[in-house]
């Protein structure tokens, strides 16, 4: 386990954290479990991190994103300044919810869990793979619009 | 045309940096590809959140959830037209917009799941997993890290 931190009232919080050949980082906490490392505070909002709830204004389907777009336009690693460490990391992220909503308040009992797992190798190649796909079809529109234009010729 | 052209320019000095950043990062020479992308799915699927695993096709995904939650609402979430990144399309066309989320949403108390899949033309498969539950029954702590512990190291 890369730590186990104590956070809001509560909340407990773990993460494992794995680099792009699979090798587990541990130590990512300070001395007692007191916060993260650097890398898992930089990290922990990415996208391909964080648990993505559905959308409650149109549940039904038809949800855009403005990550998505700007992956496709500007590639997967601008999406936030400290982007290039994570985007080889594969994280699992867990919350434990104690038990307060259904009234119990023991801190050592639990009414919930929220557990997320996410690869950036993955979403990051996918994401390239596709960039790399529209890019060229881009550039195939833009060659057979002028070639089409080329065979024109205006009456003087 | 002279936008266009200016957005290809741009874009293929964004994508020579990407790949500067790429040699400098120690990526795999395939990556960036479909291939690249098949490869890594292909040996991520040894992590798992209720046996929807990272790699695992999007179909397969699809049809796990439909058998573990035959009750909830499935929903695909979608991208806008693809196009649209790129130009201004006045209406958009349905067949360029690809599932990118597959959502659980229990009737009442249960999982609630949402599944992330990686962007087509490559072979779209899951590169994330969230479950957000409420237990019935309350769980000691301590029964919930061992069990995550065990699960995942």
């Amino acid at each position: 386990m890369a730590g186990l931190c104590w956070t809001q009232a509560g909340v407990r919080e773990l993460f494992w954290v794995d680099d792009a050949q699979g090798k587990r980082l541990l130590n990512q906490t300070y001395p007692g479990g007191s916060g993260y490392s650097e890398q898992i505070n930089n990290c922990r909002s990415v996208s391909t991190f964080s648990f993505p709830g559905a959308n409650p204004a149109d549940p039904n389907i038809q949800v855009d994103t403005v990550r998505i777009k700007q992956e496709l336009e500007q590639g997967y690693t601008t999406q936030y300044p400290q982007m290039y460490g994570c985007a080889n990391l594969t994280v699992i992220y867990a919350k434990i919810f104690y038990g307060y909503p259904i009234g119990i308040s023991s801190r050592d009992v639990a009414g919930g869990l929220l557990v997320v797992m996410g690869s950036a190798p993955i979403d990051h190649t996918a994401a390239d793979t596709t960039r790399n796909y529209l890019l060229q079809a881009a550039k195939a529109r833009d060659l057979a619009q002028k070639q089409k234009a080329q065979q024109n010729k205006p009456a003087l | 045309m002279k936008h266009t052209r200016r957005l290809v320019v741009a874009t293929s000095m964004l994508f020579v940096a990407a790949a500067v950043l790429m040699k400098a990062q120690d990526l795999p020479q395939n990556f960036g590809t479909a291939e690249g992308t098949n490869a890594l799915a292909a040996s991520a699927g040894f992590l798992d959140i209720l046996d929807i695993k990272l790699g695992m096709p999007a179909e397969a995904a699809l049809a796990v959830l439909k058998k573990n939650y035959p009750t909830s609402r499935i929903t695909l979430s979608r991208t806008g037209d693809y196009e649209s990144a790129w130009y201004t399309v006045e209406r958009e066309n349905p067949n360029h917009k690809w599932v990118y989320k597959i959502d659980v949403e229990p009737n009442g108390p249960g999982d609630k799941i949402s599944v992330g899949l990686s962007l087509p033309p490559s072979k779209q498969v899951v590169h994330s997993v969230g479950r957000d539950t409420f237990f019935k029954e309350p769980v000691a702590v301590e029964n919930i890290l061992v069990s995550l512990r065990k699960k995942y190291g």
